[in-house]
């Protein structure tokens, strides 16, 4: 049973189809990569799945459960984990803190709990804070534990975001664009992380990508989109290979510039 | 570090249980009264604001909610006010929680002007709902609190009353913070998306939040009825909420010891310098205009920037 069934997936912004009828499944396991050009609708998907934009028509599985109305928590609770496009740290948080939060959804200590301390709470928080420096150990931050997110490079507010996502223990993961803006070596480090995540925690990756070195380095599965429409789905070799995808998306100089290399 | 605090805290402790030794003559222990207990307005107000990113201007409104639940109640039928001031408490949470459906949707100044309409409401009830609250005229004759034969009425009983009551709202306030809850709150105030995408209840928390920072506002106007003896709707105006606003934004947010600062400041600075009288709040005015242009992060926010640096200076003199 594929862990994410999405069927017919629609959202209308007024009159523009961001999304349209889009069906596709992900298998525990797999990393599924969604690309295309900008404005094709990937983030949109993204939003939807985790509750931030309700769609228009269609219905998504996860695990069987229907994400149709449920609020963004209630995903995250269910097991989706998510990165942004546009880096959303708790800017003004420690870096120790950003992914603490991430472990809200894991944790149960509610006001209460918080104002009494008793020492389930005390023990919970302790814990906490000692998972969320490993997750920081795996991403080289832990140096940098104090430190206020906002003064991170941009390499590691990226990190940090994975980190923070992780934190909520998702057994799916969605990671928006997370290669956007670093350098070559840098990537090489996140494709490394990427792949770990799934070899040694067993998470289930849906990326959207435009560094199509890694993409096709990493995925199992690649689906392109171009205005909302799917227009193919496969390995990724076979994406390569196809003429709507290289028309639309990646440009006829792509094969050649892949074969030569 | 901690050892340093253990002896920082001792030290406070020790001056401030000490104060009515020093300071004897009624005055100076009033000014010293009213500053702790705007001290506990203004650190709840930081939970609201600094920690969750509320912006809100009603604070002295529902010091007033907690103010007449406790003159009616101890008036009207003669409650003991330690059952009665934590029942201020609870009404003002319980309208704060009610005001919450509404102001949920709103952000940032459009959240701002609900409260401070909201506000309004509340002034305006108070005087025109005559068969409970007397209107204008006020309600006379709080009764002092009493603690077995001892009665609350002296100004020394009355400054270990509020001194004790702001420790226990800064305590809650400290472990709030350094909770999950605390957390949470302060994701939201960052980012509110994000929090929801990390597993945050936000519309829960932001209620939470207003409740208990409203909680302990409802205790400081429960504290001010049966220490004044009298209230009317003008015992907490407006103003004192855009003041209640402006103390931990001087002191500095989101710092727990900042609003604190900012209270004594804006509290006593208007009172010592009565001399000028209608002028006085010029120099208010004039001091926050100048914090907020030298130090946008307050005074306390300022002086830990100024210590890290001296921090990093040291450690490059070091390697």
């Amino acid at each position: 049973m594929p862990l994410l069934k999405v069927d017919s997936l629609t959202k209308r912004f007024g009159g523009l189809t961001a999304v349209n009828d889009l069906s596709f499944a992900i298998e525990p396991g797999q990393i599924f990569a969604l690309i295309g050009p900008n404005g094709a609708g990937k983030t949109t998907v993204f939003n939807m799945l985790t509750g931030l934009t309700p769609f228009t028509s269609g219905t998504a599985r996860f695990d069987g459960q229907e994400l149709g109305r449920l609020p963004s928590f209630r995903i995250a609770e269910l097991g989706i984990g998510r990165t942004f496009q546009n880096i959303r740290l708790f800017g003004r948080m420690s870096v120790l803190d950003n992914v603490m939060v991430g472990f809200h959804c894991r944790t149960g200590t509610g006001m209460w709990g918080a104002l009494l301390r008793p020492p389930g709470a005390r023990r919970e928080y302790r814990r906490t804070e000692e998972q969320a420096m490993e997750l920081l150990k795996l991403f080289h931050l832990d140096g940098i534990r104090d430190e206020l997110s906002c003064n991170l490079s941009y390499g590691q507010q990226r990190g940090l975001e994975i980190a923070r996502a992780l934190a909520t223990q998702p057994r799916l993961l969605l990671l928006d664009e997370p290669a956007a803006g670093l350098n070559i070596t840098e990537t090489e480090t996140l494709m490394g992380q990427i792949a770990r995540l799934r070899s040694g925690m067993g998470k289930t990756i849906l990326l959207i990508e435009h560094d199509m070195k890694l993409v096709m380095g990493i995925s199992d599965r690649v689906m392109v989109l171009d205005y909302g429409v799917k227009i193919a789905e496969g390995e990724p070799g076979a994406i390569k290979a196809d003429t709507k995808v290289i028309e639309a998306y990646l440009g006829t100089g792509f094969r050649g510039a892949h074969a030569g290399s | 570090m901690s050892r340093r605090k253990v002896l920082f805290g001792a030290l406070a402790a020790v001056v401030l249980l000490l104060v009515p030794v020093f300071v004897t003559d009624d005055y100076s222990l009033h000014l010293f009264i009213m500053t702790a207990m705007f001290m506990m307005l203004a650190s709840s107000q930081d939970l609201i604001y600094g920690y969750t990113g509320q912006l809100h201007l009603g604070q002295a409104a529902f010091a007033a909610i907690g103010a007449y639940i406790t003159a009616v109640l101890m008036i009207r039928f003669g409650l003991s006010y330690w059952l009665v001031m934590p029942l201020s408490g609870l009404g003002t949470a319980l309208v704060a929680m009610v005001l919450c459906i509404p102001t949920l949707r709103l952000r940032g100044l459009y959240l701002g002007l609900a409260t401070l309409g909201f506000s309004e409401i509340v002034r305006l009830t108070l005087i025109m709902w005559n068969s409970v609250t007397r209107g204008p005229m006020g309600l006379p004759g709080i009764p002092a609190p009493t603690l077995g034969s001892f009665v609350f009425e002296s100004k020394i009983s009355f400054y270990y009353m509020i001194l004790a009551f702001t420790v226990v709202t800064v305590v809650a306030l400290q472990r709030v913070v350094h909770s999950r809850m605390g957390k949470a709150l302060m994701a939201i105030r960052d980012d509110e998306i994000a929090a929801r995408a990390m597993g945050v209840n936000s519309s829960y928390y932001k209620c939470t939040a207003f409740a208990l920072g409203s909680f302990f506002a409802g205790v400081a106007g429960s504290f001010y009825a049966v220490y004044i003896s009298f209230i009317s709707p003008d015992s907490f105006k407006m103003m004192d909420s855009f003041l209640i606003f402006a103390m931990p934004i001087l002191g500095g947010m989101g710092t727990l010891i900042g609003p604190l600062i900012g209270a004594l400041i804006l509290y006593v600075l208007p009172e010592a310098t009565r001399v000028f009288a209608e002028y006085r709040m010029v120099w208010v005015g004039l001091l926050l205009m100048i914090t907020m242009v030298l130090q946008p992060k307050g005074i306390l926010g300022g002086v830990r920037a100024l210590t890290e640096r001296l921090r990093a200076r040291k450690s490059i003199e070091a390697q």
